[in-house]
C-alpha cells in the first residue's frame, strides 16, 4: 500500500494541501520507488517546487488520483468486474487508464455462476410469446393507456380546441390511422326506406288527409288536422310530398286529357247530323233572350250562400231591350228558364265566378301569379306553427298559409 | 225546343269537364318590358280580413275570393293597402294588426322576376321566414294569423 501512499500524498501536495511533514514522507516514499528513476528520485519534492513536482510524478506514475480509492472499495464490496460499471457512474469511462487501474485493484475477477432457478427459459418463452402476440396488431391504445393517455376521442377534442374554427380533427386522426365514420350515411343506410305512409294515416283520418292537402277543411277541422300532424314532425314533409305528387298528377292528367270534345259523340244521338250546324242557332240572339226572359230574376246570393256563404250584390249586367220575343210568351220563357236552372248547376258545382261588389275602394284587382311564375326558394318557420304551402296552379295563386297556434 | 235542348246540352257537357275547363283558361298577357329594368321596386302588400261578421266583399279581391273558399268566411275585408318603393337588398317594415310585423325585403330583381323575402314577426318572435321568386306585377298570398274572430291575409305584389 505504500504505492498508494505515495500517490495519495502526491495528489495533496499537487492541490496545496499539505503539511511539511506529508512532504518530507513524500519525499522519503519517492526515493524508494522504483517506478521513478533514480537521477529523479533525490531531486524531486523539494520546498520551492513541491507542488509542480508532485504533478509531474503522478503523471510519470500514470496514476488515477480516484483509482486507488475506488479500486479499494470494489475489492472491499464485490470482488467482481464492475469496474467498467463503477467508471460509467463516475464518469471515467472515457479513460482507459483509470479503468485498468481499477481493475488493476480489484483484482482477478471471479467466475460467477448463473443461479439455476428455472427462470431463463420462462423469459426466453415469456419475450417470443409477446414478440408472437404483438405482431401485426395495434397496441397504441394500450400503450396510450399504459402511459396514460387518453382515448383518440379526447386527443380528437383536443386537437379540436387547439385548432380553433378550423376543424383538423378528422385529417388529424386519419393521419394517425383512425378513419372517420361518415355517421350520415351510416345512419341512412341502417335505417333504410321508411313508409312512414301508415303513421300518417293512424295519426289523421283519410277525409282530412285529402282536406287538408287540398287546404278544403273548415278552419277548425283544419286546426285539428294540423296539430294532429304535428304530434310528428316527420308527416309534415310526407305531406308535403304528398302535395307535390297531386300537383303533378293533376298536371299529368291535363296534360293527358287535353281537349276533349264530347258534343261530336253526343249531338248524333240527339238527332244532330252536323254537329258543328245547327240549323236556326244564333247564340248572340240566344243569350239576349235569356236575359230579357229572366228578367229580375236573381239567383247568385242563393248560390253563393250554398257553396261559399258569401252574399253577392247582383252584377251589373245591361239587360237589352226585348228584340225577337213577347215578354208573355211561354214559348220563349222555356228556353230562359233552362238556362237558368243549368247556370244555378253550373255555379252550384265549379262556384261562381268572382264578382264581389261591395268595395270600398275601387282600385286594380289583384293578378296572381301562375305555376310558373312564383316559386319558393327558402321557407322556415317557427316551432309552434305549422306553414303549408298551397302552390299556385292554373289561375290559383300561390298560399303560404300559417297556422298559428299549434301546440306541440 | 230544339234550341233550348242544344243549349242544356252544351252547358253539361262543360260542367262535366268543368276542370278542364279551367285548365285551358288562357294565359295572362305578360309585361311587355321595354328593356330597362326599373331600380326601383314598387312593393306592395294588401292586408285582408277575413271574417264572418258580416258578407261583404272588397270588389278588390276579384279573383282571389273564389280560392279562398275553403275558409268558410263569409267577408273580406281589406283593413289596409300598403306599398313601398325598394331598391335591391332594402326592407319594408309594416305593422299589422295582432302586434305583429311583417317584414318584406327585396333581394333583388330583373326585368321578369323579383325575390322577395317575407318574414313575419308575432310579438316581436319571428313565426315565418320565406324567400318567394314571383313574376312582376303578380301576386302571391300569405295567410293565417288570427285576428278578430278570423284570420288575415296578405296579398304581396312586386310592381315594376
Amino acid at each position: 500500500m505504500m504505492r498508494d501512499d505515495l500517490t495519495h500524498l502526491l495528489v495533496r501536495i499537487e492541490r496545496g494541501e499539505y503539511t511539511p511533514v506529508e512532504l518530507e514522507r513524500a519525499r522519503t516514499l519517492a526515493q524508494q520507488d522504483d517506478r521513478l528513476p533514480e537521477e529523479l528520485r533525490m531531486e524531486v519534492l523539494t520546498d520551492e517546487d513541491a507542488q509542480a513536482d508532485a504533478g509531474a510524478l503522478l503523471s510519470l506514475l500514470d496514476a488515477d488520483p480516484f483509482a486507488g480509492l475506488v479500486g479499494q472499495a470494489v475489492f472491499d464490496g464485490a470482488g467482481i468486474d464492475v469496474a467498467d460499471a463503477v467508471l460509467a457512474a463516475i464518469g471515467s469511462a472515457e479513460r482507459p487508464p483509470v479503468a485498468d487501474a481499477v481493475r488493476e485493484e480489484a483484482g482477478p475477477v471471479p467466475d460467477m455462476e448463473v443461479p439455476d432457478d428455472g427462470w431463463l427459459p420462462i423469459a426466453e418463452s415469456l419475450t417470443h410469446g409477446l414478440r408472437e402476440a404483438a405482431l401485426g396488431f395495434d397496441i397504441s391504445e394500450a400503450v396510450l393507456a399504459a402511459v396514460g393517455a387518453e382515448s383518440q376521442v379526447l386527443v380528437a377534442q383536443a386537437v379540436r380546441e387547439l385548432a380553433g374554427d378550423i376543424d383538423v380533427a378528422p385529417a388529424v386522426l386519419t393521419a394517425v390511422g383512425h378513419v372517420p365514420v361518415d355517421v350520415a350515411a351510416a345512419v341512412r343506410s341502417e335505417a333504410g326506406v321508411v313508409d312512414i305512409v301508415q303513421p300518417v294515416m293512424e295519426a289523421v283520418e283519410p277525409a282530412w288527409l285529402c282536406g287538408i292537402l287540398d287546404g278544403q277543411l273548415p278552419a277548425e277541422q283544419h286546426r285539428e288536422a294540423a296539430q294532429a300532424l304535428m304530434r310528428d314532425g316527420k308527416l309534415g314533409l310526407t305531406m308535403t310530398e304528398f302535395a307535390d305528387i297531386g300537383q303533378k298528377l293533376r298536371e299529368v292528367l291535363r296534360a293527358e286529357a287535353s281537349s276533349v270534345d264530347v258534343w261530336a259523340s253526343v249531338a248524333p244521338q240527339l238527332g244532330i247530323a252536323d254537329p258543328e250546324e245547327v240549323v236556326g242557332w244564333d247564340g248572340p240572339a240566344f243569350a239576349s233572350a235569356l236575359r230579357t226572359q229572366a228578367g229580375p230574376v236573381d239567383v247568385a246570393d242563393a248560390v253563393m250562400l250554398r257553396v261559399q256563404q258569401v252574399s253577392v250584390a247582383p252584377a251589373p249586367v245591361d239587360v237589352p231591350k226585348p228584340a225577337n220575343a213577347t215578354p208573355n210568351s211561354w214559348r220563349s220563357a222555356v228556353p230562359a228558364l233552362v238556362m237558368i236552372a243549368a247556370a244555378a248547376v253550373l255555379f252550384m258545382m265549379v262556384g261562381l265566378p268572382t264578382t264581389p261588389s261591395q268595395g270600398t275602394d275601387n282600385g286594380p284587382a289583384l293578378q296572381f301569379a301562375s305555376g310558373s311564375e312564383v316559386t319558393i326558394e327558402e321557407l322556415s318557420y317557427a316551432d309552434d306553427v305549422i306553414v303549408h304551402v298551397i302552390p299556385a296552379e292554373g289561375d290559383a295563386p300561390l298560399i303560404v298559409w300559417v297556422d298559428e297556434g299549434v301546440t306541440l | 225546343m230544339k234550341t233550348a235542348l242544344f243549349a242544356l246540352v252544351a252547358l253539361m257537357a262543360s260542367l262535366s269537364f268543368g276542370a278542364l275547363a279551367t285548365a285551358q283558361v288562357p294565359p295572362r298577357p305578360v309585361p311587355v318590358s321595354d328593356g330597362a329594368v326599373s331600380r326601383d321596386v314598387d312593393v306592395q302588400v294588401m292586408i285582408v280580413h277575413a271574417h264572418n261578421s258580416d258578407t261583404r266583399v272588397d270588389s278588390r279581391l276579384e279573383g282571389l275570393l273564389q280560392h279562398l273558399r275553403h275558409m268558410r268566411y263569409t267577408g273580406y275585408t281589406v283593413l289596409d293597402t300598403k306599398s313601398e318603393s325598394l331598391t335591391d337588398g332594402n326592407e319594408a317594415n309594416y305593422d299589422v294588426q295582432g302586434d305583429r310585423q311583417l317584414k318584406v325585403e327585396l333581394v333583388d330583381h330583373d326585368g321578369s322576376n323579383a325575390r322577395l323575402r317575407i318574414r313575419m314577426l308575432t310579438n316581436g318572435r319571428k313565426v315565418l321566414d320565406t324567400t318567394v321568386s314571383v313574376r312582376r306585377d303578380r301576386s302571391f298570398i300569405v295567410m293565417g294569423p288570427q285576428h278578430d274572430e278570423g284570420v288575415l291575409v296578405f296579398a304581396i305584389t312586386a310592381n315594376y
